[in-house]
């Protein structure tokens, strides 16, 4: 998810509390297209489909822009979409009491907003927590391997008996694994090696 | 043509298929001598969590949990046992579980024998795991010594098939590079003379 611009400026040890508070000037010197002061150009973008709000809340979107960026605190999450134009807003308290002022307030601005959507949040920090868990992504490369595929290659280890067993067994009742020896001297190497060996000796 | 990712990269997808709409997952990894620096015993159990988090609605409380923790000022990052531990808690309530790895060969030897410890202590500890794995031939000793007891063993060798859908591919893709260059006879000739060798492999 590269929505918010240049995430790799949250790498590291300074999004994960050493830092201490971010502050606006943080903020900005992100790429993120959110930030205070800027939210009349509404830099949302509707396509995505999860981040659509109509506002003029100068305050609500200083909100929401704390939520995408990583603090030393716990994120406050903002669940949607809201109903009758009621935002749940969980927010941390030390963000909106020391820094926004009432809470209270910014909230009841709001309220007063209908159609106002807000999914926003729930994914980032998903997405945080995957890229703290680890740096690799094997989805990706499983879809370029897969794109380099040849229809029906291969398609005789899914009769063998060995993974039917393993696929299909019963908890306990049979091997957890299935290993796989191979991939070296099986491909084209080996065949045109075959190949010319052959050639060789009858010359 | 028939690379250990490859057989891979079939069985995920069929695995996925059959797994549509049940509650069982498909969780993998591609070892790759190329990301060897990445590739830490830690960030390849990490790696498996890490799917499971993505394949979930929503983060399991216990992935969560263990975020929130590690942004206490003075928290240590997760070792191999955290992540095991968070793995195993993480995949409890799913049916059964996946977990293809290819080409542990790949990853560096001191490395890949804590990670193989540690897919061992997986599925040791959670029944629902099944464990498909591949690697080159040099390991297999490596490989019999902590898993043999609990596997069965499929050595992959090119068959007949493999070898004909793929020469037809190569041919063919000649053909729209320089058409006519290659008759029909000659085609013939190449595909026999070749299955012939790869018989008497």
């Amino acid at each position: 998810m590269q929505r918010w611009g240049n995430r790799q400026s949250w790498r590291g040890n300074d999004w994960l509390g050493t830092a201490g508070d971010t502050t606006s000037e943080d903020m900005s010197t992100e790429q993120a297209p959110l930030f205070p002061g800027q939210a009349n150009k509404a830099p949302l973008t509707p396509s995505t489909g999860h981040f659509t709000v109509i506002s003029s809340s100068h305050s609500l979107l200083t909100l929401l822009a704390m939520n995408t960026l990583p603090t030393g605190d716990r994120v406050p999450r903002l669940h949607g979409p809201s109903q009758h134009g009621m935002l749940n807003v969980l927010a941390d308290h030390r963000i909106t009491n020391t820094r926004y002022g009432d809470s209270n307030s910014n909230v009841g601005n709001v309220s007063n907003i209908n159609n106002t959507t807000i999914n926003v949040g729930i994914e980032e920090e998903s997405s945080r927590i995957q890229e703290w868990l680890s740096p690799l992504q094997p989805d990706k490369r499983h879809q370029d391997v897969k794109n380099g595929r040849l229809e029906g290659v291969g398609e005789w280890v899914l009769r063998r008996c060995e993974f039917e067993s393993w696929c299909g067994s019963q908890e306990g009742s049979a091997n957890p694994a299935l290993l796989c020896y191979g991939g070296q001297g099986v491909g084209k190497t080996y065949i045109r090696y075959k190949s010319i060996s052959r050639n060789n000796g009858r010359c | 043509m028939l690379t250990s990712n490859k057989i891979s990269s079939l069985v995920i997808d069929t695995l996925r298929k059959e797994t549509r709409g049940r509650n069982m997952s498909v969780i993998f990894l591609y070892c790759d001598y190329q990301t060897q620096k990445d590739q830490s015993a830690v960030n390849m159990i990490g790696g498996l969590v890490r799917q499971v988090a993505s394949r979930a609605p929503r983060i399991p409380s216990e992935i969560q949990s263990a975020f929130d923790e590690s942004k206490r000022e003075g928290s240590d990052g997760l070792g191999v046992p955290d992540m095991i531990k968070l793995f195993v808690q993480a995949v409890g309530s799913i049916e059964v579980v996946y977990l293809c790895v290819d080409a542990v060969d790949e990853v560096l030897p001191q490395q890949r024998l804590e990670f193989l410890r540690a897919l061992q202590q997986i599925i040791q500890e959670a029944p629902n795991v099944r464990l498909f794995l591949t690697g080159r031939p040099h390991i297999r000793t490596e490989l019999d010594k902590l898993l043999a007891k609990s596997a069965y063993s499929i050595h992959i060798v090119a068959d007949q098939g493999d070898i004909t859908r793929y020469l037809s591919k190569k041919m063919d893709d000649d053909d729209h590079q320089d058409p006519g260059l290659m008759t029909e006879d000659l085609k013939n000739v190449i595909m026999k003379t070749i299955l012939e060798g790869a018989s008497e492999m």
